[in-house]
C-alpha cells in the first residue's frame, strides 16, 4: 500500500520531468561533434605513429646489441680457451709455490 | 516490446543503420546522432538537471559511441549501449561537479540565478522560476542517495524505463536493480518527509 508521501513523490517526478527543458535545435552540435571526433583521431593517430617510432627504435637497439655481442663473441671465447691454455701451462709451476708448499705439508703437521 | 526497444519509446533507426554505423560509416553514423540527439539530450538534462551542461555531456555521450560502436555485439544492443553511455557520462559529470570547486557565481542557488536573470533583464518569467525551483528541489532531494542510485533511480522513476530495461542497461541481474532501487527510494522519500512531504512553493 502506497503512503501519502509515496504518492506525493510520484508527483513530484512527473513535475520535475516536465520542468527539465527539453533541448532545442542546437545548430552547432553536429559540426562541434565532429570536430572532436577528428581532434580525437588526430590525437590517436599521433599516439599510434609515436608508439611505432618507439617500437622500431627498442627494436634497432636490440638488433644493434645483438649485432655488437656476436662480434664480440669470437674474440671472447677465443681469449677464454686461450687463459686455459696458458693456465695449463702455467700450472706445473704453481706446485712449486710456496702456497702448494704450506697445503701440502699441513696433513703430515696433522698425523704428527 | 522489441529486445533492444527500451521505456523511452520505439528503437528510432533501423538494425541496418547501425550496422553500418559499426562497420564504419561516417555518413549513417551522423544519421544515427541526427535521430538520438534530441531523446539522449533530455535523458541527460532530467538526469543532471543542469540545462546548462547538458549539450556537454551530450557530446560526450556520441564522442564514447563513437569510439565504442565496434565493441557492440548486435544491432540490438544499440539502445540499451547508448543507455549505459549516457548514464555514464552522467555520473561522471555528477562525480566531477562534486569534487570540483564551485566558481562564485554557481555558488548560488539555480532559483537565485534565476532571479538574478530576472532582475537583470526580466526574462525569466514566473512559470521558469517555478520550474527551476522544482528541480533544485528534486536535486537537493536526491542529494541524500549516492550518484549510482540517484541515477538509478531518476531512469527508473522520471525516464520510465522497466526494472528489465534497467538489467540490460546496468548489466546486473534483476534482484539487484530491485534491491538498490528499493533502498533509494526510501532514502529520497526519508529526505522528502524531512522536507514537509509536498511540494516546493512554486
Amino acid at each position: 500500500m502506497m503512503s501519502q508521501a509515496d504518492k506525493k513523490l510520484d508527483e513530484l517526478m512527473v513535475h520535475y520531468r516536465e520542468a527539465c527543458p527539453e533541448p532545442g535545435e542546437a545548430m552547432h552540435f553536429m559540426p562541434r561533434l565532429w570536430h572532436r571526433i577528428e581532434a580525437q583521431r588526430q590525437m590517436l593517430k599521433k599516439a599510434r605513429g609515436w608508439t611505432s617510432g618507439v617500437v622500431t627504435l627498442a627494436a634497432t637497439i636490440c638488433l644493434l646489441l645483438a649485432l655488437l655481442l656476436s662480434l664480440q663473441s669470437n674474440p671472447l671465447i677465443h681469449n677464454y680457451l686461450e687463459a686455459l691454455d696458458s693456465d695449463q701451462d702455467a700450472a706445473p709451476a704453481i706446485e712449486g709455490s710456496a702456497h702448494s708448499d704450506a697445503v701440502l705439508a699441513k696433513p703430515s703437521g696433522e698425523a704428527r | 516490446m522489441a529486445q533492444g526497444e527500451l521505456g523511452a519509446g520505439r528503437v528510432l533507426v533501423e538494425p541496418e543503420l547501425i550496422e553500418r554505423a559499426r562497420s564504419g560509416d561516417d555518413a549513417a553514423f551522423n544519421e544515427v546522432v541526427r535521430t538520438y540527439r534530441k531523446r539522449i539530450l533530455g535523458t541527460i538534462s532530467r538526469l543532471i538537471g543542469r540545462p546548462e551542461d547538458v549539450e556537454d555531456v551530450g557530446q560526450e555521450v556520441f564522442l564514447r559511441l563513437y569510439y565504442s560502436m565496434e565493441q557492440l555485439r548486435t544491432a540490438d544492443m544499440f539502445e540499451p549501449w547508448l543507455y549505459r553511455l549516457t548514464v555514464n557520462a552522467a555520473y561522471d559529470y555528477l562525480r566531477k561537479q562534486k569534487r570540483k570547486k564551485e566558481s562564485r557565481i554557481s555558488d548560488l542557488s539555480e532559483s537565485q540565478v534565476t532571479l538574478a536573470d530576472a532582475a537583470a533583464g526580466g526574462l525569466a518569467t514566473q512559470e521558469e522560476q517555478r520550474k527551476s525551483g522544482i528541480r533544485e528541489f528534486v536535486q537537493k532531494l536526491l542529494g541524500s542517495v549516492s550518484e549510482e542510485d540517484r541515477l538509478l533511480l531518476l531512469m527508473k522513476e522520471v525516464e520510465g524505463l522497466s526494472v528489465k530495461d534497467l538489467e540490460k542497461v546496468y548489466g546486473i541481474n534483476e534482484n539487484a536493480v530491485k534491491v538498490r532501487l528499493f533502498r533509494a527510494r526510501q532514502r529520497v522519500l526519508k529526505a522528502f518527509e524531512k522536507q514537509g512531504g509536498d511540494f516546493p512553493p512554486g
